[in-house]
């Protein structure tokens, strides 16, 4: 049992260090979207989601309304519910208190890692637990040094408006992997755009976006099997 | 906003994540999830991810909208950048000083 654990961690230590850049970039982030040091922190211990934490703070630094903020995140985390049922299997020996606590260690990267790991040594929570807890320490410790970061360089003076599109034009970039991805992104683009110019700075952008795009990336891919 | 509403949406936006989580545990099992919808949900992220990167492009002006040049190169150099590196750290020390130069240029 123990050697899973210890496997998950070495396993989950080369996408630690990518998880840790993203920190970095969000306690960056967060400070330049006037978060204090402390609520940056905190965000990071109670929510631990790369995705939610970033869109939260690009919302927060646009001057988004708390609703709008719970819709869009919300949507974001409508992932996880897949990600838990695949998962479920897996977690089944475990005693209902147990589970409730590995359930906090669900993302995009434990449970790729997990599931593709546990198709080769079978289900092992244990493992689970060893990876989840290499990437929740990975991105508190990166966070603090964003926020540190962010406290010393004042990314407001060297262009906060920049750092932001950079940072989630590279994102998305990397999330763009086969056509129906480029042709929803080319969507969203187009959407975006068109809600802007005939609503300007209007609060449902986002969400409408995020609602409707991925119906066409949902089109492609079952035209595509 | 203030203070504590910043600590009111860190605890609400926390619970929305756990509760996703957890309901994809304990309960999602137990409901059939079509590929369907889990095809959708794949491109969730990308769409809202996108519309932050054109919304920040795209600054409003009375009434107008107006496109950020020094933004828009900064956004396509980093993309590029990470098209090709891989690297998150490269593209976004790219993607910044292409646009700090842009920006000093116009």
């Amino acid at each position: 049992m123990t050697s899973y654990f210890r496997y998950g961690i070495i396993i989950a230590l080369p996408l630690a260090l990518a998880i840790a850049t993203y920190g970095v970039s969000y306690g960056v982030l967060a400070i330049g979207a006037g978060m204090s040091y402390f609520e940056a922190i905190l965000m990071s211990i109670l929510v631990f989601s790369g995705s939610v934490q970033l869109v939260a703070v690009a919302m927060i630094a646009s001057g988004a309304s708390f609703m709008n903020l719970v819709i869009a995140t919300s949507l974001l985390n409508l992932r996880n519910l897949l990600y838990g049922a695949a998962l479920s299997d897996g977690f089944h020996q475990l005693k209902r208190s147990t589970r409730f606590l590995y359930a906090f260690g669900i993302n995009d990267e434990s449970f790729v890692l997990s599931t593709s790991k546990f198709k080769e040594i079978g289900p092992a929570p244990r493992f689970f637990l060893g990876a989840a807890i290499t990437f929740y320490v990975s991105w508190l410790l990166s966070s603090i040094v964003g926020a540190s970061l962010g406290n010393v360089i004042d990314p407001v003076a060297y262009g906060l408006d920049l750092a932001f599109p950079v940072t989630f034009a590279a994102l998305l970039v990397q999330s763009i992997t086969n056509y129906p991805a480029f042709a929803t992104m080319g969507l969203a683009v187009l959407l975006t755009i068109s809600l802007e110019v005939l609503f300007p700075t209007n609060q449902f952008t986002i969400i409408i976006v995020g609602i409707v795009a991925p119906f066409l990336g949902l089109f492609l891919s079952r035209k595509g099997r | 906003m203030t203070m504590n509403d910043t600590i009111l949406l860190i605890i609400t936006l926390a619970i929305i994540t756990y509760l996703s989580r957890l309901i994809g545990l304990e309960v999602m099992t137990k409901i059939h999830v079509t590929p369907t919808i889990k095809t959708y949900l794949q491109f969730v992220p990308i769409s809202i991810i996108t519309a932050l990167v054109v919304i920040q492009i795209m600054t409003p002006e009375g009434g107008l909208t107006y496109v950020s040049i020094p933004i828009t190169v900064a956004a396509i150099s980093s993309g590029l950048t990470m098209f090709f590196s891989k690297s998150l750290l490269l593209s976004l020390i790219i993607g910044m000083i292409c646009g700090i130069v842009t920006r000093m240029l116009f």
